[in-house]
């Protein structure tokens, strides 16, 4: 292939061994690995524009040679989505937050965003989330939502549909009002829903900011695809997300047994009152434990309240992993092998214990959200994951199946060491966020990894089937999704996705540049 | 469980053997500097961390021969545009310590930050300060 061209601010490196977060993928050699901004901002150049130039120039490169170019979030997705390929593009320098000026609001969103406070911040894409908390604390402002930890990068937790689970928001995407999406060397575009929630100055902002010819684009359909992009409509610049006036959640964690019919009851119905909480909160979750005795707990509730923020903003504080990861690649070779009944149910006992040690029962003091979801503590380097989504009205019906397989597995010798996170979420507008149905769940199995983990993720995928539950998966997590699964789940929204990115992508050359083996494997790129 | 325990109590006998190796050809201490090519000199104190995930505070004591001390071994950072977001010093007892720096991103320009805002979008691609915005 041919070489790249001189980038003047972007550091070339070529990586030996690259691994994700959670060495899903692993050791994989990496022949280009690029990093615009490395050597600084060159002088008299603001930095809004200061890398577009190189950016231009591998873009330019990548299109002429029809040449995949990953753009690596925070490596935290567990899917073939963030396989890195041959050229990575890391674009943590692109992690400015700015504010919109209120006089490029439109009186329409104004109003819209009104009732809830909302703000419109610019977030570039490169940004972490745990860096975007503490920008917007420190300006008295918060996320209206993000994923369970705050590790990740902006336009890889959004172009994932990760979500959290706030009852009345939806996922993180739902909060995304307008993409500055670049397609091509010298193309951009500044997206938003046709009924406009920005002014055209907002777009001549972008355009002057960063130099970049950047059309200003107000379509529902193309918009609704850029929100949950998968990495294939292009490189995602910034985002502009609602944020909210600074916030405190308010709750408790209430623990039962694993069959409690009142944990039961309240997923089925988002009714915590029989749990003894406060009606109507804004988050609700709950972690069981498929492996807890009758008499201990296996279900963790936690119910919270969002209030306004009572004391002056602080940090997330810094964590430390729960377990060394050698300890845990150690215990995850092991244990296979431990073989007979009685060791079976060591291992089982164990992982109810530890379950329950990290959810103990109590209030949630006031709490901001960044710290609330803040600092993951699994240990990297040997986590696995796989979350299944599908219609609340299912909610009974998948949860039930997810346990009993697991307990099934268990019974054999093969055991999940985790527990089962269910979260919701209301409706999408997005074409491909998961949460597509009037109100949704989701179930996810975290865990150490073993040589049985696979064997679990796919009899639980069998045994939903089996059951007549639809569902879909994360798109950044393990998953046993194919294209006829995914053309099921979403319907004609595969269709629109797919007219959107051609639309947004017109040439081969253009797709081949923004495409991975997800898109590829599930008949979407 | 028999597999377990022996495998314990081997992890147990193994450990002192190991450590007495590690012992003998050990090195003590590590020292991160920057390369001479960009070494604009000290300021201040001596910043000891020594509390996990506390803050540093001033060593009492400033004494630069420690830096030169028996068993240490030397290693360069790297020029990191923005600073440093983390080190992890490998194996650091040993003689085959290791280094591994990772840059951090760069952080938000301080010109356009006033207390308790963030910039705002201006006209021709700038921004102006929260703060500012809001007064006028």
């Amino acid at each position: 292939m041919a070489q790249l061209p001189d980038l003047p601010t972007t550091s070339m490196t070529r990586i030996a061994e690259w691994s994700n977060f959670h060495h899903t993928i692993a050791r994989r050699p990496v022949a280009t690995y690029l990093t615009p901004g490395a050597r600084g901002v060159p002088a008299g150049v603001p930095r809004s524009a200061a890398f577009i130039p190189d950016l231009n120039k591998i873009l330019a490169h990548c299109m002429a040679n029809e040449q995949r170019l990953c753009s690596i979030g925070s490596r935290w997705s567990l899917s073939e989505i963030i396989d890195p390929g041959d050229m990575v593009l890391d674009p943590g320098v692109w992690n400015e937050v700015t504010a919109v000026s209120p006089d490029w609001i439109t009186e329409d969103y104004k109003h819209a965003a009104a009732a809830r406070g909302g703000v419109p911040v610019i977030v570039g894409g490169g940004l972490q989330i745990r860096t975007l908390n503490q920008q917007l604390g420190s300006a008295g402002l918060a996320l209206q939502v993000s994923g369970a930890s705050d590790g990740h990068r902006i336009a890889g937790c959004i172009a994932t549909g990760t979500h959290g689970s706030h009852l009345n928001v939806g996922a993180v995407h739902d909060t995304v009002r307008a993409v500055h999406l670049i397609t091509g060397p010298n193309q951009a575009l500044l997206l938003q829903p046709s009924g406009r929630n920005f002014t055209p100055e907002l777009t001549r902002w972008f355009r002057d900011a960063t130099g970049l010819p950047t059309r200003d684009v107000a379509d529902d359909q193309l918009f609704r695809a850029a929100v949950v992009a998968l990495g294939g409509l292009g490189f995602v610049h910034a985002v502009v997300i609602e944020t909210v006036p600074l916030y405190e959640w308010h709750g408790q964690t209430i623990g039962r047994s694993l069959n409690d019919p009142d944990v039961w009851a309240a997923i089925e119905t988002l009714d915590v009152t029989r749990l003894g909480a406060d009606p109507d909160p804004d988050y609700f979750s709950v972690i069981f434990s498929p492996f807890a005795a009758d008499s201990s707990h296996g279900s963790f509730s936690t119910i919270l309240q969002q209030r306004p923020a009572t004391q002056p903003f602080s940090s997330a504080q810094p964590v430390q992993a729960s377990t060394s990861t050698d300890l845990t690649r150690l215990l995850s070779r092991l244990l296979p092998h431990v073989d007979g009944g009685l060791a079976g149910t060591i291992i089982a006992d164990v992982v109810a214990q530890q379950t329950a040690e990290q959810y103990m029962p109590g209030p949630v003091a006031p709490v901001f959200p960044g710290s609330f979801f803040g600092p993951t503590t699994l240990p990297e380097g040997n986590g696995r994951s796989s979350e299944v989504v599908v219609n609340h009205t299912h909610t009974r019906a998948a949860v039930r199946t997810v346990i009993d397989t697991l307990q099934r597995e268990g019974a054999a010798g093969r055991h999940l060491l985790g527990g089962v996170g269910v979260r919701f979420a209301p409706r999408t507008q997005s074409l491909l966020g998961m949460n597509i149905h009037a109100m949704n769940t989701y179930i996810e199995f975290p865990s150490l990894g073993s040589a049985d983990t696979t064997t679990i993720h796919r009899a639980i995928w069998t045994a939903l089937r089996d059951a007549g539950v639809p569902f879909t998966c994360h798109w950044g997590q393990e998953h046993g999704m194919t294209a006829a699964s995914v053309q099921h789940y979403f319907g004609e929204r595969v269709d629109h996705w797919k007219a959107a990115r051609h639309r947004l992508l017109p040439t081969p050359a253009a797709r081949a540049v923004f495409t991975n083996p997800l898109l590829k494997n599930l008949g979407l790129g | 469980m028999m597999r377990s325990s022996t495998l314990g109590a081997r992890m147990y006998v193994l450990w002192p053997g190991l450590a007495l190796v590690w012992l003998s050809a050990c090195a003590s201490h590590v020292v991160l500097r920057r390369p001479p090519a960009t070494d604009t000199g000290s300021l201040g104190p001596f910043q000891r961390c020594s509390s996990p995930e506390r803050p540093c505070v001033d060593d009492e004591r400033y004494d630069s021969s420690r830096l030169n001390a028996a068993h240490t071994r030397f290693f360069q950072l790297p020029r990191c545009a923005y600073g440093i977001h983390d080190i992890l010093i490998h194996d650091s007892g040993s003689a085959d310590a290791e280094v591994l720096v990772r840059c951090a991103a760069p952080g938000p320009d301080p010109a356009a930050l006033q207390p308790g805002g963030l910039p705002v979008t201006a006209a021709g691609g700038g921004t102006i300060a929260g703060a500012q915005r809001a007064s006028e």
